[in-house]
C-alpha cells in the first residue's frame, strides 16, 4: 500500500513537472499570465507530490516494510530506530529520492519567495528548475526505483519490480525480515545523519542561482536582477556545502580510523570542486553589483558551479574513478553523464549567444591593479587554479593516464600537498589585503597605510608563536600569512565599531549590532573570513605537527609519545550493543607530563550478519584546544586480553577546524541580518533620491 | 505587476555603452565548444572503460609472463592448446579451496601437449605466494602479475577468476567463482573435441 | 615482450624468497622481538596504497591481504632494504597505482607538470583579460577614490537628514 502510494506520487510528480516546464515557457513566450501561473502551480504540486513519495519511503522504513526492496537492503529488525531515519539516504535509490526532495523544496522556496519581486525571471527560472527535477525523477522512476518490491515469479525466481509481474507472489514477511541486509556499518554513526543532508542542501542550493542565471539568458534581462534574486540562495547553498564538507571530514575523523579528516579522495575532491567555484562566484558577483563588470564571467561561474555539482554527484554514483566512497556500480552512470554534458553545453551556448548579441557589455573598465575589482579578478584566478589542480589530480590525470598511457595511477596526498599549499597561501594573503582596497582605484601607499596596524598585530602573533617554541620555517610563514587575514578581518570590525561609538555615542555592544544591521554583508563577510582563518590555523597545526606512533602493549604496560604516556588498563571483549554489533573495547589512561588527564576507550566493532564490510575501528580521543590525543585499537595482531596493538595520533589544534566551522555559520547568519526597512516614498526607487550613494560601499 | 519592457525601445538604466554585436562563432566560442566536446568525449570513454567487465568471448588478451621458476613465455605461444587461465592470490581464502582441484585437473592432462594450465598471482608475489604453491604442490606454469598489467587487461575484479581459452586463442568461458576438478575437465574436454571436429 | 628481470630486482626477489623459511618459522607477534618497530613499517606503508583496494593507504587498510603486505615490508626492512628500494619493489610488483605520485616518467610528467602549465597559461590569460579591459585614462587619482568605510558618513548624513 505504502509503496503504491509512493510510486504513484513519483509518477504524477514527473507528469506535473513536465507540464510545468511546457506551460511556464509557452506562457512566458505568449505573454499569457494564466498559463504561466498554471505552470507555477504545477511546480508547487510537484513539490507536494515528491514530499508525499519521500514520506512514504520513510514510513516504509519505520514500519519495516521489508517487501519494499530498498527497505530490505538498508535495514533489518535489529536496527535501532534512529538509523531507520538515516537509512532514507543509506543507499543509491533512497539517496536519489532524497536529493530530488531537497531540490523540489528549494524550488518551492524560490517560487514562493521570489515570484513577485522577480516576476520577469521566474517563469524561465521555474522551467529550468523543473527540467533538472524531471531528469532526477526519471532516474528514480525508471532506473533506481525506491519503491520496487520483491516478488517470487511462478518459476521460483525472485525479482524486484515496482509493479506486480504476472502471476507473482509476495515473499512472506518472516522470510524477508530474517534475510534483510541492514545498513552498511560505516553509516551507523551520528555523523552520517547530518553529512549527506548538509551536502545535498549545499549542492542542490546552487540550482537556484543557476536557474536564475539561465532565466536571465533566456529572457534577455541581463541586468543584475538575476544576481540579486539568487544572492540569498547562493549564500545559503554555500554555507551548507561548507558545513557538509567539514562534517564529512569530522565523520571520517571519528569513524574511518586513520587519524585524519581529509584524504584527498576523488569523491571528497568532487564535492570540493563546487565549493571552489561557488566561493569564486560569491566574490565575483560583487564586482557586477558594484561596477557592472565581468558579466559574462559571472554567468560562466554560475553555470560552472552547478555543472560541477552535477559532475560531483555523477562521479560519486557512477564509479568514474576509484574511490573509497564509491557506490556500487549501477546503470545510472551513462544517463547522468549525458545529462551533465548536455546541460553544460546548452548553457554555455546560450551564454555565448547572448554575449554575441552584445548584451553582456561591461559598464566600466579596470583602472588600477590594486583596486578591489582587480584583486577580485586575482581571487577568481586563484580559485580557478585550485579547481584545475584538484580536478586534474582526482580525475584528469588518472583518466588521461588510463586512456592514453594505459597505466593505472593514483594521485594521492603527495600530489595535492605539492600543488595546493601555494595557492591556499596566496588566497589567504589576498584575504588579508583585498578587504582594505577600494573599488575603482587604490594606491599602493594608501593600501600600505591601512595595513600598518594589522601587520603589527601579525608580527606580534608570529613572535608569540616563536616564543612558544615553534621553529619550523614553513609553519612560521604559514601561520603569519593566515594570521594577517584574521587580523585584517577583526581590525575592520573593530574600526567600524569605534567609528560608530564616536559618532553615535553608543556602547560597544549596540554599536556592533547596529554596525552589522547597517551592512550585514560586509561584516558577515569579515566574520566568515575569520572563520576560514581559524580553520586554516587548525589545518596547519594538525597537518604539519601531527605525531603518530604504534606499539603492541600488554595490560599494565605503557607507551610514550611526545610528552604523553599511554597506559593500557583493561580489555572488555564481546560487548553486544543494541543493533547486534559485537564490540571489543580497550580502556587506556592518558598521562600528560606525569599526571593522568583522561581515559579513552577505542574499540573494534564486529558486525556478524554483514558479508562485506564487517569490522569498524572507532577511535577513542581526548580533545582539547591544544590537540586531540587520538587512539586506535588496531587489528594487526590477534587481539587478546594480554596483547593489543594501539596506534596513537597527536593532532595539534585540530579542534579549531570544527570550531572554525561554527564561526562560518555565525558569519553567514550575520550576512542575513535583516536590513532596516527604509521608509521610502511610494513613487520611485530610493536609489534615485541619493545618486551619490550608488556604486559605493 | 508584470513589466512588459521591450529592450530596443526602453534602454534600462544599467545598460552601459554602445552594444557591440559580436560574431556568435568567434574563435573564442569555437575553441570553448570544441574543448567541452573533447572533455566530454574523454570522460564518456573513461566511463565506458570503467564499466567494462571481464571478457567472456573474443580473442584472449595476450600477455608476457615470467614464472616463479624464471621461465618466460607469452600467452600467444600457447595457441593451438586449450588454456585454463586462473587468477589467484595467497591472501584469498576461496583460492585455497580450489587450488587442489586445479592441480588435480592439471595432472589429468599433464601428459598431453594440447592443454596448458596457467596460474597468475594477482597482486601477490612475495614469500607467501611461493609458500602457497608449495603447500598445494602446484606444478603447472605459475607466475606473478607484474604491475597488475595482466589483471588490468582482463578487467579482474577479484580473485579467484578463471578463463577457459580455446585452441584458436579465443575466450570460451569465464568463471567468476571457484572451480572444481570435474567442472574443469568437462569444459576442457568439450573444447578438445571441438578442435578435433573442426 | 619478455620481461627481463633487472639484476637488482632479481637480487631483491632472491633475498625475499630466501627468507621464506624464516617467515614460516617466525610467524609470531612483532612485539619488540625484531628490531623493526611498527612505526618504521608504518612510515613506509603510509607512502603506499593498498594494491587491491580502492584508494586506501596501506597503513590504514584493515584487510588480511594488507596485513601480509605490511609484514613483507617488515621483512624487507629486516633484510636491510632502504625505503626507496622497498617502494620501488612495490611499484615493480603492483604498478604505479600503489604510490601517491607515479614513478614512471610519462605518467609522472603528465601528473605533476600539466597543472603548473595550466596555471601559467591561466595567469597569462587572466592578465591579458584584465589588461584588455583596462581604462587607459588615468584620470581618477588613487587618493580621490571614496573611502570604503562609508557607514560613518552615511550615519552622519542620515542624522542630518532626519534632523
Amino acid at each position: 500500500m505504502i509503496a503504491e502510494i509512493g510510486f504513484a506520487s513519483l509518477a504524477l510528480a514527473l507528469l506535473a513537472s513536465i507540464y510545468s516546464i511546457i506551460t511556464c515557457v509557452a506562457g512566458e513566450i505568449r505573454r499569457n499570465e494564466r498559463v504561466v501561473l498554471s505552470g507555477r502551480n504545477a511546480a508547487l504540486l510537484t513539490t507536494a507530490l515528491v514530499t508525499i513519495a519521500t514520506v512514504a519511503l520513510q514510513v516504509a522504513l519505520i514500519q519495516q516494510e521489508y517487501h519494499v526492496s530498498y527497505v530490505w537492503s538498508v535495514s533489518n529488525p535489529a536496527m535501532p530506530s534512529f538509523f531507520r531515519w538515516t537509512a532514507l539516504w543509506g543507499s543509491q535509490a533512497g539517496s536519489l529520492l532524497f536529493w530530488t526532495w531537497v531540490m523540489v523544496l528549494f524550488t518551492a522556496g524560490a517560487i514562493l519567495l521570489n515570484w513577485r519581486t522577480h516576476r520577469r525571471l521566474m517563469p524561465y527560472a521555474t522551467a529550468y528548475m523543473m527540467a533538472v527535477v524531471v531528469f532526477f525523477l526519471a532516474l528514480s522512476l525508471f532506473l533506481e526505483n525506491p519503491f520496487d518490491r520483491w516478488w517470487i515469479l511462478p518459476d521460483g525466481e525472485v525479482v524486484a519490480n515496482a509493479l506486480i509481474p504476472a502471476g507473482a507472489q509476495s515473499p512472506t514477511d518472516a522470510r524477508l525480515a530474517e534475510t534483510a541486509r541492514g545498513l552498511n556499518p560505516l553509516l551507523r554513526h551520528f555523523g552520517m545523519a547530518i553529512h549527506p543532508p548538509m551536502l545535498y542542501l549545499g549542492f542542490v542550493g546552487f540550482l537556484i542561482p543557476f536557474a536564475f542565471g539561465m532565466a536571465a539568458l533566456a529572457s534577455g534581462d541581463l541586468s543584475t536582477n538575476w544576481i540579486k534574486a539568487s544572492r540569498g540562495w547562493a549564500l545559503v547553498a554555500w554555507l551548507f556545502l561548507s558545513l557538509g564538507l567539514i562534517l564529512g571530514g569530522r565523520w571520517a575523523y571519528d569513524v574511518l580510523g586513520w587519524g585524519g579528516y581529509w584524504g584527498w579522495d576523488p569523491v571528497e575532491n568532487a564535492a570540493f570542486l563546487p565549493w571552489l567555484m561557488g566561493t569564486a562566484y560569491l566574490h565575483s558577483v560583487m564586482i557586477q553589483e558594484k561596477r557592472g563588470m565581468l558579466k559574462t564571467w559571472n554567468m560562466f561561474l554560475v553555470i560552472a558551479t552547478f555543472s560541477s555539482v552535477i559532475f560531483a554527484t555523477f562521479a560519486t554514483r557512477s564509479g568514474l574513478v576509484e574511490s573509497v566512497h564509491s557506490f556500487a556500480r549501477s546503470e545510472i552512470g551513462f544517463p547522468m553523464f549525458f545529462f551533465w554534458f548536455t546541460m553544460t553545453l546548452i548553457s554555455v551556448v546560450l551564454l555565448m549567444w547572448r554575449r554575441s548579441q552584445g548584451k553582456l557589455q561591461d559598464d566600466h573598465k579596470f583602472n588600477n591593479l590594486l583596486s578591489r575589482e582587480s584583486l577580485f579578478v586575482l581571487n577568481n584566478f586563484l580559485f580557478m587554479a585550485l579547481f584545475c589542480v584538484v580536478f586534474w589530480g582526482s580525475f584528469g590525470a588518472p583518466i588521461s593516464s588510463e586512456l592514453f598511457l594505459d597505466t593505472n595511477i593514483t594521485l594521492g596526498t603527495d600530489y595535492f600537498m605539492q600543488t595546493t599549499p601555494w595557492l591556499f597561501a596566496a588566497l589567504y594573503l589576498l584575504m588579508g589585503v583585498a578587504p582594505l582596497s577600494a573599488w575603482t582605484s587604490t594606491s599602493a601607499s594608501r593600501l600600505g597605510r591601512s595595513l600598518i596596524v594589522p601587520i603589527i598585530l601579525t608580527i606580534a602573533t608570529t613572535l608569540f608563536f616563536i616564543a612558544q617554541g615553534m621553529d619550523t620555517t614553513v609553519a612560521i610563514v604559514a601561520y603569519t600569512i593566515v594570521s594577517l587575514a584574521g587580523w585584517v578581518a577583526l581590525y575592520e570590525i573593530y574600526r567600524g565599531v569605534v567609528a560608530r561609538i564616536r559618532t553615535h555615542r553608543e556602547n560597544p555592544i549596540s554599536a556592533l549590532l547596529n554596525l552589522i544591521q547597517r551592512n550585514p554583508r560586509r561584516y558577515g563577510g569579515y566574520m566568515v573570513h575569520f572563520g576560514v582563518v581559524v580553520i586554516g590555523i587548525g589545518v596547519i597545526g594538525s597537518t604539519l605537527f601531527q605525531v603518530e606512533s604504534q606499539r603492541t602493549l600488554q595490560i599494565g604496560e605503557s607507551m610514550t609519545i611526545d610528552n604523553y604516556e599511554l597506559r593500557y588498563d583493561n580489555f572488555r571483549p564481546g560487548q553486544i550493543s543494541q543493533d547486534g554489533r559485537i564490540m571489543d573495547i580497550a580502556e587506556l589512561t592518558v598521562i600528560k607530563d606525569g599526571t593522568p588527564v583522561a581515559t579513552v576507550s577505542p574499540r573494534r566493532d564486529f558486525f556478524p550478519e554483514n558479508t562485506d564490510m564487517n569490522t569498524m575501528t572507532i577511535a577513542g580521543a581526548h580533545s582539547t584546544l591544544e590537540n586531540d590525543f587520538y587512539v586506535l585499537l588496531v587489528g594487526w595482531e590477534e587481539i587478546s586480553s594480554n596483547n593489543a596493538t594501539f596506534k596513537v595520533y597527536i593532532n595539534p589544534l585540530v579542534n579549531l577546524v570544527w570550531w572554525g566551522g561554527l564561526i562560518l555559520i555565525l558569519g553567514t547568519m550575520m550576512a542575513f541580518y535583516p536590513k532596516p526597512v527604509l521608509r521610502s516614498s511610494t513613487a520611485t526607487e530610493p536609489q534615485q533620491l541619493i545618486p551619490a550613494m550608488k556604486g559605493s560601499v | 505587476m508584470t513589466e512588459i519592457t521591450l529592450e530596443s525601445t526602453h534602454p534600462h538604466a544599467e545598460d552601459g555603452p554602445q552594444q557591440q554585436k559580436k560574431k556568435f562563432l568567434s574563435p573564442g566560442t569555437i575553441f570553448l565548444i570544441i574543448a567541452m566536446l573533447v572533455a566530454g568525449a574523454i570522460i564518456g570513454i573513461a566511463l565506458a572503460n570503467q564499466n567494462q567487465t571481464q571478457p567472456t568471448g573474443g580473442p584472449a588478451p595476450d600477455f608476457a609472463m615470467t614464472t616463479f621458476d624464471g621461465q618466460s613465455f607469452k600467452l600467444s605461444e600457447l595457441q593451438g592448446k586449450v588454456v585454463v587461465l586462473n587468477f589467484w592470490a595467497s591472501w584469498c581464502a576461496p583460492c585455497e579451496d580450489e587450488a587442489a582441484d586445479l592441480q588435480a585437473a592439471w595432472e589429468h592432462y599433464e601428459g598431453r601437449d594440447d592443454v596448458a594450465f596457467v596460474g597468475v598471482a594477482y597482486a601477490d608475489n612475495g614469500p607467501r605466494s611461493i609458500e602457497f604453491l608449495e603447500r598445494h604442490g602446484v606444478t603447472y606454469l605459475n607466475g606473478p602479475d607484474r604491475g597488475t598489467a595482466i589483471s588490468h587487461d582482463y578487467n579482474i575484479q577479484g580473485v579467484p577468476e578463471t578463463f577457459i581459452i580455446d585452441k584458436n586463442g579465443d575466450i570460451s568461458r569465464f568463471i567468476y567463482s571457484t572451480v572444481t576438478e570435474d567442472q574443469l575437465i568437462e569444459l576442457v574436454d568439450a573444447l578438445l573435441i571441438e578442435g578435433v571436429e573442426s | 615482450m619478455a620481461a627481463q628481470l633487472h639484476p637488482v630486482k632479481l637480487f631483491v626477489l632472491i633475498i625475499v624468497v630466501l627468507l621464506v623459511p624464516s617467515v614460516v618459522a617466525v610467524a609470531q607477534t612483532n612485539d619488540g622481538d625484531g628490531v623493526i618497530t611498527d612505526d618504521e613499517v608504518n612510515d613506509i606503508a603510509q607512502k603506499l596504497y593498498c594494491p587491491v583496494c580502492e584508494n586506501i593507504p596501506l597503513d590504514a587498510c584493515g584487510t588480511a591481504a594488507c596485513d601480509d603486505w605490511r609484514y613483507e615490508i617488515r621483512i624487507q626492512l629486516e633484510a636491510g632494504m632502504t625505503e626507496a628500494q622497498i617502494i620501488d619493489d612495490f611499484v615493480y610488483r603492483f604498478g604505479d597505482r600503489v604510490v601517491g605520485t607515479p614513478q614512471s616518467t610519462a605518467p609522472r610528467l603528465l601528473s605533476l607538470v600539466t597543472p603548473w602549465i595550466a596555471i601559467a597559461l591561466g595567469l597569462v590569460i587572466s592578465f591579458q583579460f584584465w589588461r584588455n579591459r583596462r581604462d587607459t585614462d588615468d584620470s581618477i587619482a588613487a587618493d580621490d577614490a571614496p573611502n570604503t568605510n562609508i557607514s560613518a558618513y552615511r550615519d552622519l548624513l542620515e542624522n542630518d537628514v532626519s534632523g
